[in-house]
């Protein structure tokens, strides 16, 4: 029998058929879809299980992928709003060393230099320092944070959540602000006054008497029983910190442009001694936490859909070598090696393309839907409010976070993977000889 | 021994299917047992640790845990420590004088808890000699000597031999300071302790804090068996009955319900995980199994026609499930079990997350946790996957009329 090649060569005197046309090529794509199609209709156990199968993985990567995204999105929120915001600048080293010697010593031509800086909302001046408290029966440690009263609100929200008294006033001096277990630990009440102790940033004592003017609460109670708030102004006088602060926190126009703005920050800054920074360099400890449990979770999610791809494998390669008979017959009666290949891959394709549709649609759906209607939790209500001793506030509900991109990432995995699951049979195909395929049993 | 050998030819007739649903089941069990060994390794790992401080069962005086007001003592250790020598199980007791302060190093100065111990005691209640990155667990008595949190000393730029000025407010509310020499440095992957303790001798504590009475904050309980946690639990507030009043007793449960919840939800991604991974074994087997009888349908039909009985093929249609699940799960946990060993002793290395894992109470090594429970649970469902899996090309077998099966094409 003569191999299929010396069928397909054309004849010493045949005229060269020229450049290949649009037309031809479409006429091409159409009998391979056709041949395809048939394939797919024809068996359709291996057509329906791959749908199914393939189907399924697309739907469990985009909706554990939304269900993922809107945990570490509800943690970042958390962390981030609770008090640190998306954007500051500080001292170079004050990130890695929080102490004296890392503050920004020019905040007035630091301000001066961030004024008009595109992207950025507004911005507040904080200097954050460490006290004891002592009221006339107990004492604590706390960390006090000169604010300015009247922009801290947009930030950190902390006025909001009065449970006593009022919140500071630009003109308070003698006033501190505290959240309501560190009033417990104190034994204070509004009205009543505490004692301070610390030192001044040129190390030298200093010490006064405030009123306890305001009490705040938090569900955060590692927040609460440990953050105190002044009047910056007042700071300035008892710590020596005019023209002094911690951080500058910027508060941008829109978060999804965070890194953009820190650029046009940085840009405007011109300086060596002060940085801005997105709120992933101050809070690495929490980025370094999504990551471990982003990996734990894609090494979970790797083994059941590498798991699912198998069984996709399986049946491809039992489908494939079902008609290995009738793929030999059509190499001996001329198919090139590569129409094959084209009819098999574009088989996998189209069921591909099938079960994406099924279960993207579902899982965007459903991602879409539990973003806007979170599944309630309540019965883990104790277990969620533990996340305050790690600093985070979550509401008993697991809330998805649909995004376009992180759909269309699985996407691809889940096509790239129905390709990669025919590749075996496919190229075992694409070895065998006609006549041995004929002869196949 | 005939119809072993035609399981085996059988199975041998398509070496790459089988072995591709071979290879399937055992990847797919050691994933699994990977993720058993790495999850239970973390939880519990995360829970010794927490409880090798915290200890099983957590006594303070009433509204201690709120307030952290020496006023809210425990004023009658003795009467607690004397109930607790009469509650079977209780192995290790240690008692704690806890009191909020600030620490000074040269230049920086950070909120901490000073925590007086007895050092005999503490070392064999937590082993907590055996967690120190630096120097000792040394807290003789008038030597003002503490051992310091890791992180702690971290954050006050402090080194082993130098001193920390640490300022309290003692018992008669007036402010007393004192430097004490860092003699070690602890670190046992437990926040309140590695961020923010200073510990220090008990009657070193309590002269500073002009404490005369033998009170204490805290005394934590360790069992011989944390399964007679509520048991043990229950016989105490049993004897001390009349104290009750001043008093409150936790378990470690109570203490730790993110804890619990993390112990429950082991179990149902176990649960999930097996789920699919067996729903994926029993489709491939069954789409072996399907095609390899409908291949020799005409087979069985001769066979047939010639008196063979059915529960011939039956077995034999049983026999190549079962023996491709054996395989898969003979592999399977073979390669699982290595892979657990090894995690178990050497550990998932994730220091690149030191201090995030540190933050939650983690060490930066995870050991995999290693159980007879998984293989049996892996056997368990590689055998109901494989024999619900044969149930359909059976039941097709046996509607097969000999001389139709001879005329099937």
């Amino acid at each position: 029998m003569p191999e299929p090649k010396q069928i397909l060569r054309r004849t010493p005197g045949e005229q060269n058929p020229g450049p290949i046309s649009s037309s031809k090529i479409s006429s091409w794509i159409g009998i391979i879809a056709k041949v395809a199609w048939r394939n797919l209709a024809r068996n359709k156990r291996r057509s329906f299980m791959t749908i199914l199968l393939s189907g399924f993985s697309a739907f469990l990567l985009i909706l554990y992928s939304g269900i993922l995204n809107g945990q570490y999105g509800a943690m970042i929120k958390s962390g981030v709003e609770i008090f640190p915001g998306y954007i500051q600048i500080a001292a170079k080293g004050y990130v890695e060393e929080p102490g004296y010697e890392n503050q920004i010593f020019n905040l007035d031509e630091t301000l001066e230099a961030i004024r008009g800086a595109e992207g950025v909302a507004a911005q507040t001046v904080r200097f954050q320092t460490f006290v004891l408290l002592s009221s006339d029966t107990e004492s604590a440690g706390a960390i006090v944070t000169g604010i300015d009263p009247s922009n801290e609100p947009a930030f950190s929200k902390i006025d909001e959540t009065l449970a006593g008294g009022k919140y500071l006033s630009p003109d308070d001096q003698n006033v501190i602000f505290i959240g309501k277990e560190m009033a417990l630990n104190l034994g204070v009440k509004v009205g009543d006054q505490i004692s301070y102790v610390s030192s001044a940033v040129d190390y030298s004592f200093t010490a006064d008497n405030v009123t306890v003017g305001g009490i705040y609460r938090s569900n955060v109670s590692q927040f609460s029983s440990s953050m105190v708030f002044m009047n910056k102004a007042y700071m300035d006088q008892m710590f020596m910190t005019d023209n002094i602060a911690s951080v500058i926190v910027i508060q941008p126009e829109n978060i999804q442009s965070i890194d953009r703005v820190v650029k046009n920050l940085n840009q405007a800054l011109r300086s060596d001694a002060v940085e801005a920074m997105p709120w992933s360099r101050y809070m690495s400890e929490m980025v370094d936490m999504i990551e471990v449990d982003r990996i734990f979770n894609i090494l979970l999610l790797g083994m059941f859909v590498g798991v699912i791809f198998f069984v996709i494998m399986i049946y491809s390669l039992i489908t494939i070598y079902g008609r290995f008979r009738e793929l030999g017959i059509m190499r001996a009666l001329g198919t090139s090696p590569a129409q094959v290949i084209s009819i098999l891959i574009f088989e996998a394709m189209a069921l591909a393309a099938f079960s994406i549709v099924i279960g993207a649609t579902l899982g965007g759906y459903l991602t879409y839907y539990w973003e806007i209607h979170p599944i309630p939790m309540d019965q883990y209500k104790e277990s969620f409010e533990q996340y305050s001793q790690y600093g985070y506030e979550f509401e008993p509900q697991v809330a998805t976070l649909f995004s376009l991109a992180s759909i269309l990432k699985n996407i691809i995995l889940v096509f790239f993977l129905n390709l990669v699951a025919v590749l075996y049979p496919v190229l075992k195909v694409n070895r065998m000889k006609p006549v041995e395929a004929i002869n196949y049993v | 021994m005939l119809i072993f050998r035609m399981a085996y030819f059988n199975l041998w007739r398509r070496k790459a299917r089988t072995i591709a649903v071979i290879s399937m089941i055992t990847a797919g069990l050691v994933g699994l047992l990977f993720t058993q060994g790495i999850y239970r390794g973390f939880i519990y790992q995360m829970i010794d640790d927490a409880l090798r401080y915290t200890g099983d069962i957590t006594i303070h005086g009433k509204g201690y845990r709120q307030s952290k007001r020496l006023t809210d003592s425990i004023h009658m250790p003795d009467t607690v420590l004397e109930a607790l020598s009469e509650v079977p199980g209780v192995t290790r007791v240690s008692k704690r004088l806890t009191q909020g302060g600030m620490a000074a190093s040269a230049r920086v100065s950070r909120p901490v808890q000073l925590t007086g111990v007895d050092p005999v005691a503490e070392k064999e209640f937590g082993r907590l000699g055996l967690f120190i990155d630096e120097g000792e667990f040394s807290l003789e008595p008038g030597t003002r000597s503490a051992v310091i949190g890791a992180g702690l000393a971290k954050d006050l730029k402090i080194k082993l031999g130098r001193k920390v000025v640490v300022t309290a407010q003692m018992n008669d509310k007036s402010l007393t300071s004192v430097a004490l020499r860092i003699r070690g440095i602890i670190r046992v992957n437990n926040p309140s302790i590695d961020k923010e303790s200073i510990l220090m001798n008990m009657s070193d504590l309590r002269s500073l804090l002009g404490i005369a009475d033998n009170r204490v904050t805290q005394i934590s309980v360790r069992l011989e068996n944390t399964a007679n946690l509520e048991k043990a639990r229950d016989t105490l507030l049993q004897k001390l009955q009349l104290q009750m009043n001043d008093l409150e007793i936790f378990t470690w449960k109570d203490l730790y319900p993110l804890y619990v919840m993390s112990i429950d939800m082991i179990w149902i991604i176990e649960a999930i995980s097996y789920f699919i991974i067996y729903l994926m074994v029993a489709l491939a087997i069954f789409d072996i199994l399907l095609v390899s009888v409908l291949e020799r349908i005409r087979e069985f039909g001769i066979l047939l026609a010639v008196g063979t009985p059915f529960r011939t093929f039956r077995n034999l249609i049983l026999l190549e499930a079962m023996s491709i699940g054996f395989l898969g799960f003979v592999f399977g946990s073979l390669f699982g079990y290595a892979l657990l060993l090894y995690l178990k002793y050497f550990g998932l290395d994730l220091s690149n997350y030191a201090d995030a894992l540190g933050g939650i109470g983690m060490s930066s090594v995870i050991r995999a946790e290693v159980h007879w429970f998984y293989f049996l649970n892996g056997m368990a469902a590689t055998f109901a996957a494989t024999f619900l899996s044969a149930l359909v090309p059976i039941r097709i077998l046996k509607k097969l009329k000999p001389v139709e099966a001879i005329r099937f094409t």
